[in-house]
């Protein structure tokens, strides 16, 4: 076959000029370390790596979010457990001060500490954040949710949670509101509340109370009766329009049960005093405190004041109770979401793991090959230069 | 004697000729397109004598250039394909290029930006992590802008590749036109002896032609070349010319095509170019190019419209109604300049989710309106207004004419004019638009959640709404929330069924919420305006969640899934041209080989025809000296 030389001339060029552009190709996997330079490289793993590399995008915002929700909730724990600690104190006092044995100037220095201690609680509630954000004022983190205005404290924040994504699909709440932390607990024993009246003369305390599933929900007084005083104590039981439910002869320390109530009266009420059984209502905790107190700043002379004083103490530990299990079920909800954080946080890190293991695997450099190909690429280069030097030197016009 | 002599001069003459074209052969070896030329002998008619025949010698008949019509119409067409490739990966790579800048692309600007919205949702009060944001989302506008100029300088780029090339087809098929008429005049001057050289740069242009654009050649009788393009639209018919030339699309005008003066166009370029380098930049376009605009577009037109959507409806730092995070688009229609009625239809969208990267034309047939996805054809008619795709095309303003013709493409522009519409911190809109509270009075447990804002929406409230619990709200036992403020009337709501939770949706205002659980009677909720609540982080959370949602394209993808989808296109698009251009390439390195070998100088092969038409020229030279002594020794004997 007859070969032009000027043909033979370019085969050669264009054979080198191949092999340079793929040894170049080679040399440019080898300095970036990737095996994908540009999509066209490989156009499905380019795309894939730009979606895995997006996904660890997110997790890594996920983690972040994760910490501060963590910082946030730990916090918010940290603060409700001393919150706990000082109602735990108050109630001991309260029990403390509830004992028949005080006199009045005892009373009124354990009802000092308690004030103490609420002043200490409203603080409490009214903690702040790293960044200076009321972490009990839902939404309205700019100020303080709770304010002691005209001896009750009241909340002035808004009853919303802040959510943060930690996951794709999930979300946490990072805090709560003071609302639902402290003010919403139901008084009594969560249904139902014990009220002695407040006019009452009688030395009657109201002991232990409950209710069943027959329980209807109603504002139901007990009225005591006694014409004479060698008569019988009666007592008649009205519900909320004033009709009669229960009629019975009062018993010191017997159990009075009607439509789903129950309660115990200790003591001997008067004609005319009244005890009143009302469905429960929202209680805060500071109430609760601040009613013990002020039971137990009062002196109690008398009788007549010194069942108060037990009815009002009974009646604030009751809600007082109530408040620490509510706060028990706030923590315990914080503690859920904290585990649930920590679970979805792992769930992140595994996946981040998987998805960097894959991206590695698609776009980076097998260096072994690499290195071996280049090798392979630049003997037959170079193979192909002497080559060609070689052919290129032979011509019959040497010879002639 | 005078005949040995005469023998041995045209032998000499012969050889003489043979040397000569070896050594043009020699001098061209290297001359590209070169065609090797040769000598052809014919022995001179023989004398008759009475006892026969006896030669006369030998004479050039013709010279020759070797030649294979079917390898140089190989050639040339291989030459246009590859040619075609050629460009297409030259320019795909370019956008390539663009789209993978691996540490500051697109993908990257988006993920940023939602971080930083992300980071706002975790800290909805606090400045810093606001002014990130507006940072973040300046830095995506700079992108999407930077994007656009990029492919928008490519598509100059385009324009002026077609325009350049239509100006070499038309100067080659001047020069082909001028050789023409050489040929023609050379063989009708020269008894059909073929101009060899003329030929030879005649196929030199046609094969430069060839690269430009796909044409035929037709050869005539008198040896003129006729060159055709397209489905046989004549550039050159022997020394007539037709010139092509450029404008831009009736309805487009950055898209420059390509066409012939006087003859009406489809305006579709493609029918004439049908390959070589222009088709390979008209390619580059229609499936690179204005894809990338288009898709980057959509990608710019959905996040601002669905930011827009949820930031609009938010609360900002002062209490006031959110504005545009980003600035809005508005879509222009083009008339086809041959319209002749009067309509303007004017288009306005809707769901962004559901607008597709595609042109859109809308033509008028005498009766109704059509409008038309270009993609894939999907097509919508009647009287209007015209509703596809999340769009309403009003075409109520004017009158129109059958054959009017318009095209819209919503995304084509969006990168470009995708701008921040705010600036200041305090006014991202981060909070809720609305707050509910319940008094502490509430001894059910009933509660208002998961309050959501309609697009389209009368907030904020005139006042605040309160919804009380009754349990004779709708009459006697029919248990229901009084409404006072907003719409007023009441709620239907039994908390012997409906505890698990119920949506209630004041369509008039344009919001809804869910009650659950058992209220008591009298429990009561207000719905008011959200004026203070800084530590609130509903509005922005929406905003966040638009990064996992499928919110583009039919509400198949995610701006980012999008974004990754558009590269793999992309890539696949120049990876096959690229294995088109291997094939190509080597189909013509082998057809131009097995032409070459044919028609291109062998110097050894020459170096052998030197020796041998030395030998035979020094052979004939002894041929006359014998032819003299002959004479000299007749001259001598009679002497």
């Amino acid at each position: 076959m007859r070969i032009s030389t000027l043909q033979m001339y370019k085969q050669s060029v264009q054979s080198m000029q191949l092999q340079q552009s793929e040894l170049h190709r080679t040399e440019a996997q080898l300095a970036s370390g990737k095996r994908i330079n540009k999509p066209s490289d490989d156009p499905t793993g380019a795309a894939k790596v730009l979606d895995l590399t997006s996904t660890i995008g997110v997790i890594d915002q996920f983690s972040r979010n994760v910490a501060g929700a963590e910082s946030s909730l730990a916090f918010e724990e940290n603060v409700i457990a001393s919150v706990n600690n000082s109602l735990q104190r108050v109630r001991e006092l309260a029990i403390q001060g509830n004992n028949a044995t005080n006199s009045d100037i005892d009373r009124q220095a354990i009802a000092q500490e308690i004030n103490q201690k609420l002043d200490e609680l409203i603080g409490l509630a009214n903690s702040r954040d790293g960044k200076g954000e009321y972490i009990f004022g839902g939404f309205t983190v700019d100020n303080p949710p709770f304010a002691d205005v005209a001896g009750s404290v009241v909340y002035q924040g808004d009853q919303n949670q802040r959510f943060v994504q930690i996951g794709e699909g999930t979300q946490t709440a990072v805090g709560d509101s003071g609302d639902r932390v402290f003010s919403r607990v139901a008084s009594g024993d969560g249904t139902i509340e014990v009220v002695a009246g407040s006019a009452n003369t009688g030395s009657a305390i109201v002991g232990e109370f409950g209710h069943s599933n027959s329980y209807q929900r109603d504002n139901y007084t007990i009225a005591f009766s006694q014409a004479l005083s060698t008569d019988p104590i009666t007592y008649v039981i009205t519900d909320g329009v004033g009709a009669s439910v229960s009629t019975g002869t009062y018993a010191d320390g017997e159990s009075i049960a009607f439509t789903g109530v129950h309660l115990r009266m200790n003591g001997t009420p008067d004609d005319g005093d009244t005890v009143n059984i009302n469905p429960s209502r929202n209680a805060s905790v500071f109430e609760a405190v601040r009613g013990i107190a002020n039971a137990l700043s009062r002196p109690a002379p008398d009788s007549t004041a010194s069942a108060k004083l037990h009815n009002e103490v009974a009646q604030g530990l009751a809600n007082l109770d109530q408040g620490l299990d509510h706060l028990g079920s706030v923590r315990a909800s914080i503690g859920s979401r904290l585990n649930n954080i920590d679970a979805v946080q792992n769930i992140n890190q595994d996946l981040k793991l998987q998805l960097q293991t894959v991206v590695s695997q698609t776009q980076d450099l097998d260096y072994a090959e690499a290195i071996s190909r280049f090798n392979l690429q630049l003997t037959s280069l170079q193979a192909a230069q002497q080559a060609f030097v070689k052919t290129s030197g032979l011509t019959l016009f040497q010879y002639l | 004697m005078p005949d040995l002599l005469k023998v041995a001069a045209n032998s000499l003459q012969s050889w003489q000729q043979a040397l000569n074209t070896t050594g043009h052969n020699i001098a061209n070896a290297n001359t590209e397109g070169y065609s090797r030329q040769s000598v052809q002998f014919e022995t001179v008619d023989a004398r008759r004598y009475g006892f026969g025949f006896v030669g006369q010698g030998a004479t050039v008949s013709s010279v020759e250039r070797a030649h294979n019509a079917f390898l140089t119409a190989q050639v040339q067409e291989l030459t246009s394909s590859s040619a075609r490739y050629e460009l297409f990966t030259e320019f795909s790579a370019r956008v390539d290029d663009i789209l993978s800048g691996s540490e500051n692309n697109l993908n990257t600007s988006m993920q940023r930006f939602f971080n930083a919205v992300s980071e706002v949702a975790a800290s909805p009060g606090s400045i810093p992590e606001r002014q990130v944001l507006i940072g973040e989302a300046s830095n995506l506008v700079d992108r999407q802008q930077s994007y656009f100029r990029l492919l928008q300088n490519l598509n100059e780029n385009v324009n002026s590749r077609i325009r350049s090339g239509v100006n070499e087809i038309n100067s080659l098929s001047d020069s082909i036109a001028a050789i023409n008429k050489q040929i023609t005049s050379s063989i009708a001057s020269s008894n059909g002896a073929t101009p060899n050289d003329l030929l030879d740069q005649r196929d030199r242009l046609i094969e430069r032609l060839s690269q430009q654009v796909s044409i035929t050649t037709v050869e005539q009788s008198d040896g003129s070349l006729n060159v055709l393009v397209g489905k046989g639209q004549a550039l050159v018919i022997g020394s007539q010319i037709t010139h092509l030339d450029t404008k831009f699309s009736d309805t487009d005008s950055t898209r420059l095509e390509v066409f012939v003066p006087g003859q009406v166009t489809s305006g579709d370029s493609t029918e004439l170019i049908g390959g070589g380098e222009l088709r390979g930049v008209i390619d580059f376009r229609s499936r690179i190019l204005n894809p990338a605009i288009d898709k980057i577009g959509l990608i710019a037109l959905g996040i601002s419209e669905s930011v827009n959507a949820n930031h609009v409806n938010g609360v900002d730092l002062d209490g006031n109604m959110g504005g545009n995070f980003f600035g809005t688009t508005s879509i222009t229609v083009a008339g086809d300049t041959q319209n002749t009625g009067t309509t303007a239809p004017a288009v306005t969208l809707g769901d962004v989710t559901q607008v597709r990267a595609s042109d859109y034309s809308l033509a008028y047939d005498g009766v109704q309106w059509q409008l038309t996805r270009m993609t894939d054809n999907v097509t919508v008619s009647g009287p209007g207004p015209l509703v596809l795709d999340g769009l309403t095309v009003d075409v109520s303003s004017g009158v129109p004419a059958t054959g009017d013709n318009f095209v819209f493409n919503p995304a084509r522009s969006a990168s470009g004019t995708f701008s921040l519409a705010i600036s200041e911190p305090r006014k991202i809109a981060a909070a809720g638009p609305l707050l509910a509270n319940s008094p502490l009075s509430n001894a059910g447990s009933a509660e208002l959640q998961n309050i959501t804002v309609a697009p389209v929406n009368t907030l904020p409230l005139a006042g605040p709404i309160t919804l009380t619990f009754n349990p004779d709200a709708l009459g006697v036992g029919v248990p229901g929330y009084d409404v006072i403020g907003g719409p007023g009337g009441t709620i239907a709501f039994d908390p012997a069924t409906e505890s698990a939770g119920k949506t209630i949706t004041f369509a008039g205002i344009g919001i809804s919420f869910d009650l659950n659980g058992v209220p008591a009677t009298g429990d009561s909720f207000t719905l008011a305006n959200n004026s203070s609540a800084i530590g609130d982080n509903r509005s922005i959370q929406n905003i966040a969640e638009l990064q996992f949602q499928s919110s583009l394209n039919g509400g198949s993808d995610s701006f980012q899934d999008f974004y990754s989808s558009l590269v793999a296109s992309v890539g696949v698009i120049s990876n096959q041209a690229n294995e088109n251009l291997d094939i190509e390439t080597s189909l013509l390195q082998q057809a131009q080989s097995y032409k070459d070998n044919v028609i291109g100088v062998n110097l050894d092969e020459e170096a052998a025809d030197l020796l041998r038409f030395q030998q035979a020229y020094q052979a004939s030279a002894q041929l006359v000296k014998i032819a003299d002594e002959m004479f000299q020794v007749l001259i001598n004997s009679i002497r």
